[in-house]
């Protein structure tokens, strides 16, 4: 199963790399896929049937046509009791999250509130299944909310994007089981049936390091792929910078870069320029990966932003974590500084990008230490 | 004639003990089929989550 976020949805690269990543889950037997935000319009993109590939579940994702679910809100899977005829039905419904503001209904869809698509069709479900499974793509508090309003749910799995995976939670009749961002431990839900009513929970993470052995036949597919991901990755970096498109880029943009921090604040500028913030691009070289547009989000300066860094032919100015990474774009700030601020920030901005799965050591007062400004 | 009858006596018991215990061996002999839910089983479901078009991870 995927819970959702399998597809990338910026970069230039973003078609090449999902068509490995779909072709690969499908060798590997996923049988279930909960379709998100970032899944939806790159799997049509991708020329995924739904129709005719009955994998792919939602419950909030709505036609704006019809007003009833894209996709199919739920599936059942029967597992033959041993020994006998008896079947034994896993339901499975997936909700997801919408977490971007941008309006998606033009494009014939739209996305409901997961509460509310849980309370339509979670009783539904739970009529036609033994045990009932949520796979539920959103923030983790919005999984323990809704463990508490639905308590028919047996299990939740739940994943968002840089989110760990804690330990499992049980919420009244419920058990929440967290998955690791970025696929890098693979989940196993353990269930020992006894009885139609009578299913005791556990799992394991298997966390996938270089000890665990690969798959000969996956592990010649993941070469294969990383091979013709590569070979674009390449075609777009010796691509000649598309200068008027940059021109305009830079006119329009909001970001002024760290040099134009210093004249004020000299001493956090000198600070940010021994920082490992300030070479973060050259760490993506090294492993030729700088035109990865999935890594360079968190090496670079307000990627996904208007304005913000697009790849190093277009912008290599805002290369680099620099100030604006994380307080924002200063355009406004540098004008008017006393009247416009810049982005305060906690703790919590550093996980954007020191995930557990990109930075395990990360620890916030050390970290801190060296940058602080 | 006494011991006749105490005869046939003793034997329709033996018959009917008899006729019970088969009965429960049949029924005993049943009971997994019959009632499988007093049986357990494990099945383990594989599952990942947010893989963002990452065949691999950034490094």
């Amino acid at each position: 199963m995927e819970i959702g976020n399998y597809m990338q949805n910026l970069g230039p690269d973003r078609r090449v790399k999902n068509k490995w990543v779909l072709q690969g889950m499908k060798k590997l037997g996923v049988e279930i896929l909960n379709v998100a935000e970032s899944d939806i319009d790159e799997l049509e993109a991708q020329g995924v049937d739904f129709n005719a590939d009955d994998r792919f579940i939602s419950a909030n994702l709505i036609s704006s046509k019809t007003n009833s679910p894209l996709l199919k809100p739920y599936i059942v899977k029967q597992i033959a009791w041993p020994e006998t005829q008896k079947k034994f039905r896993l339901g499975f419904l997936g909700l997801s999250a919408r977490e971007g503001s941008y309006k998606t209904d033009k494009k014939g869809y739209l996305w409901a509130d997961p509460m509310v698509s849980a309370k339509q069709w979670i009783p539904e479900l739970r009529k036609k299944c033994d045990f009932l499974i949520l796979l539920a793509c959103m923030p983790s508090k919005d999984s323990v909310q809704l463990a508490v309003d639905n308590p028919e749910v047996d299990v939740i799995l739940n994943g968002f994007k840089h989110q760990w995976s804690d330990p499992p939670a049980k919420i009244n009749q419920s058990t929440i089981i967290y998955a690791e961002d970025e696929g890098r431990i693979l989940g196993e839900l353990r269930l020992r049936i006894a009885g139609k009513e009578k299913a005791e929970v556990n799992s394991v993470n298997h966390i996938l390091t270089k000890v665990v052995k690969d798959d000969p036949e996956m592990a010649a597919y993941v070469a294969l792929a990383k091979e013709e991901i590569t070979e674009q990755q390449r075609i777009l970096a010796n691509e000649k910078p598309l200068i008027t498109a940059s021109s305009e880029l830079r006119a329009n943009s909001t970001y002024l870069t760290a040099k134009s921090c210093e004249h004020c604040h000299a001493s956090a500028y000198e600070v940010w320029q021994h920082s490992k913030h300030a070479n973060a691009i050259e760490i993506l070289k090294q492993v030729k990966r700088e035109f990865d547009s999935s890594c360079v989000g968190c090496h670079t300066t307000g990627k996904g932003n208007v304005g913000g860094f697009v790849d190093l032919n277009q912008t290599p100015e805002l290369a680099n974590v620099q100030c604006e990474a994380c307080h924002g774009p200063g355009q406004a700030h540098s004008a008017k500084p006393t009247e416009s601020k810049m982005l305060k920030l906690n703790p919590s901005a550093c996980l954007q990008c020191h995930t557990r799965s990109n930075s395990p050591e990360f620890d916030f007062a050390t970290y801190w230490s060296k940058v602080r400004h | 004639m006494k011991d006749l009858k105490s005869g046939l006596k003793v034997i329709i018991l033996v018959l009917v003990l008899a006729a019970l215990d088969a009965s429960f061996e049949a029924q005993t002999k049943e009971a997994p089929n019959s009632a499988p839910e007093a049986s357990s089983f494990d099945i383990s479901i594989f599952f990942t989550g947010n893989i963002q078009g990452n065949i691999e991870p950034c490094g």
